[in-house]
């Protein structure tokens, strides 16, 4: 569980993404906000068939999400136009969000 | 949202359930007949969109393109307006002529909003939008004659509503230059403008079906699709930048910050730990109940009806031939008879698992059970179908359709036979208590566990030799609470024992008739029969696993036909007589460890013929093949080294 928890965070923690290091910037990962924060999408990291089902669900560009429970580990549900949908750990660091202000 | 309520609603048992052609996902098709009309239901796959992300949404627009239907009904859920509008926004570039129904206006009222149903039809250029209640029944004949007077009048709807279409999306032009290239180029069913938008959002059903019918232009056409490869975004948003209009204009007290009853049973049953220890619980509760209620009543079933009704028909049959008398008593009732007493535990079972999911329960089950089913390279999805294999695998592996990813539909199909259903769960619990006696209740629990270990070992070891870890996306909407609709629940029971009995009077008859054949001919006595003497030949196999008795062997064999086979296959070979306990007349002729190993192949055998037919359908011929090799080397393994260990250890 431990290591295999590790190798998500190894893998998809925005320190190690090689697809585009964002420290130091205004932008997260979603799975990066805590419960009740909420901030907006910036852009996706991922094929076109994961773009295109997020887009189909409301998860565009701009659009507010609201995180409803982030436990640090396993899945995440945010709340996206008044509907709560759950999202796996790694699709939750395949989008990049503003960093929330509160 | 609510739409299998709706179409359960109107048809209730005037549906038939069947697959779609060439298909393997359900069909359901129903006839209502409402003043004077009769109308013909087709329950559409569920989706979200018209973009053929995946098989359901396939189905839903090519049946729309090519069957044109009448009148399309979309329910729309009122309590997630935003996500159920999306397909209606795809809908009404369609040239079919659409009813709204919109449901669950109780929640909503009780969310404290409410959405002006007058605004939402005006700002759809009139198509007619009716607030129903579908569980109550409320509303649905408005929406039958919304429809029959929308599939009158088609072209006036038609034209009123093409005015809506949310057409203002930035690359407009793309889609007008696309459209006059493909002009007449396609199949007349297909339109040409919703080709287009289809070919922008790069849909790869239609990218390939125009590359094949206009290979000529489809050069320049692709020229303008790389140009514009982030097109989807754009439509997606421009889609709900539209929405978002309507739904202001429409919605009356938007939701604010309340915490609903959602959100606070959420709070435990999603939650990592309390949320497991409820699944558990549940499960458990799910079992001990089905197993409680329905135990007295199978008992009943076989001991007041069926062995009476097997002595009374062989004394009826007093002056029959000798083969009808027992082809009839012995194989018919005692046989496949015995096999439908087992219904009671799958109405329990089944009957607890369509309340579980119609309240919304198994949603959070899956996103609970997401952490472990990622050690299996799976995802929380894959936990329904498994969970509904404890009832029957055939279910199971069709409800694989809910997982998007092939790979790990595919690996979710070969694991679902390792689910311990209904029929091999009975056949242990019949044979525990004369096996073990007071440890029964430990060894069927055992059992069960054994399976389920090997289930997750094969998981972790698939995922990390074969598959290397490879992941797939876990997307999946949490759906409200609501309260059970009992139609709903009634009709997934009732569609299910359907299917069983359909087994029970067909195959398992047909096997029950054949083995009470081949056992009492030539000769007319089971040591001298066909089947003794095939038994006789694979005598060394069942030696090796510890038993001597070829009987048990051809039960083991039959119940490849159906797990239950075993029980009635036992009971036609052991002959029940009046004074003779089956189960005890079994273990008699076996030791201990062998007992285990026995059941234990028993439950880790090859699928039955109903799961492989399954298989093949979903997966190929190829997985199937795979899988009956897989399973027929874990059973032998699992019962040799049981049977050798305890052996060894001195159990007897």
């Amino acid at each position: 569980m431990t290591n295999n928890n590790r190798f998500w965070q190894n893998r998809f923690h925005p320190r190690n993404n090689p697809i585009e290091p964002d420290y130091n910037s205004n932008i997260v990962r979603l799975g990066q906000l805590e419960n009740g924060q909420k901030a907006k999408i910036i852009d996706f990291q991922g094929g076109p068939g994961f773009i295109s089902r997020m887009a189909i669900l409301g998860f565009i560009p701009g659009t507010e999400l609201e995180m409803i429970q982030n436990y640090g580990r396993g899945p995440i549900i945010v709340s996206v136009r008044g509907t709560h949908v759950a999202l796996g750990r790694r699709e939750s660091w395949h989008i990049r969000v503003n960093k929330p202000t509160s | 949202m609510g739409k299998s309520t709706v179409f359960n609603m109107l048809t209730g048992l005037n549906q038939h359930v069947g697959n779609w052609p060439g298909k393997t996902i359900e069909q359901k098709t129903g006839v209502v007949n409402y003043k004077g009309y009769k109308i013909d239901l087709v329950d559409l796959p569920g989706t979200y969109s018209l973009t053929a992300n995946s098989l359901e949404e396939r189905i839903a627009r090519n049946y729309l393109l090519k069957n044109r239907p009448d009148a399309v009904i979309i329910i729309l859920n009122a309590a997630t307006l935003e996500h159920s509008l999306y397909l209606l926004t795809e809908l009404i570039n369609l040239p079919i002529p659409i009813v709204v129904g919109l449901n669950m206006m109780d929640v909503a009222k009780q969310q404290g909003f409410q959405i002006e149903e007058n605004v939402l039809s005006a700002a759809l250029g009139d198509t007619p939008v009716i607030p129903i209640v579908a569980s109550h029944n409320q509303g649905l004949n408005k929406l039958l004659d919304a429809a029959i007077e929308v599939s009158q009048h088609p072209n006036q709807t038609l034209s009123q509503k093409y005015r809506i279409t949310p057409s203002d999306y930035p690359h407009q032009e793309i889609q007008k230059q696309i459209t006059s290239k493909i002009q007449g180029k396609l199949p007349a069913i297909y339109p040409t403008d919703w080709i287009a938008l289809k070919l922008l959002e790069g849909d790869s059903e239609i990218t390939s079906m125009v590359k094949e019918s206009a290979p000529e232009t489809w050069k320049s056409i692709e020229m303008l699709l790389i140009d514009h490869e982030d097109t989807f975004l754009d439509i997606a948003g421009s889609r709900y930048a539209w929405i978002e209009r309507l739904v202001r204009a429409a919605m009356t007290n938007p939701r604010k910050g309340t915490i609903s009853l959602t959100d606070r049973l959420d709070k435990i049953a999603t939650h990592p730990f309390a949320g497991l220890l409820l699944l558990i619980g549940i499960s458990g509760a799910v079992f001990w109940l089905t197993y409680t209620l329905a135990n007295p009543i199978v008992y009943w079933l076989g001991n007041s009806i069926i062995s009476p009704l097997a002595l009374w028909s062989k004394s009826a049959l007093g002056n029959a031939p000798f083969w009808l008398q027992g082809l009839i008593s012995d194989g018919i009732i005692n046989g496949a008879g015995m096999v439908l007493t087992f219904l009671p535990i799958l109405f329990f079972f089944f009957a607890a698992m369509g309340f579980l999911e119609d309240i919304g329960y198994l949603t959070r089950a899956a996103y609970v059970m997401d952490r472990f089913m990622h050690w299996m390279g799976l995802h929380g999805r894959s936990f329904m179908p498994l969970f509904l294999g404890f009832g029957c695998n055939v279910p199971s592996i069709m409800g694989t359709r809910i997982i998007e990813d092939r790979r790990a539909r595919i690996l979710t199909i070969m694991l679902s036979p390792l689910v311990p259903c209904t029929g091999r769960i009975a056949v242990i619990t019949f044979l525990a208590p004369a096996f073990f006696g007071k440890s029964a209740l430990i060894a069927v629990w055992g059992l069960v566990s054994l399976n389920l270990v090997i289930l997750a070992s094969l998981g972790i070891l698939t995922n990390k030799f074969i598959y290397k870890g490879k992941r797939t996306a876990f997307i999946m909407e949490i759906p409200l609470y609501h309260v059970p609709n009992p139609r709903t629940i009634g009709l997934f029971i009732w569609n299910n024992l359907v299917e069983f009995t359909k087994r029970a009077g067909t195959i398992i008859l047909l096997v029950a008739i054949v083995m009470w054949w081949l056992s009492n001919y030539p000769g007319g006595n089971i040591e001298n029969s066909i089947l003794a003497q095939f038994g006789h030949q694979l005598a060394p196999l069942g030696h090796c696993l510890g038993w001597q008795d070829w009987r048990i062997t051809i039960a083991l064999l039959t119940s490849f036909l159906a797990k239950e086979n075993t029980i009635s296959t036992l009971s036609v070979l052991y002959k029940i007589e009046e004074s003779g306990n089956l189960a005890a007349n079994i273990a008699s002729s076996l030791t201990m460890p062998s007992r285990l190993g026995f059941l234990a192949i028993q439950m880790l055998f090859i699928p039955c013929v109903a799961t492989v037919a399954a298989i093949r359908k979903e997966a190929g011929t190829k997985w199937m093949v795979i899988n009956i090799l897989l399973l027929l080397f874990i059973s032998f393994s699992a019962g040799a080294i049981i049977y050798w260990g305890l052996t060894l250890l001195g159990v007897k």
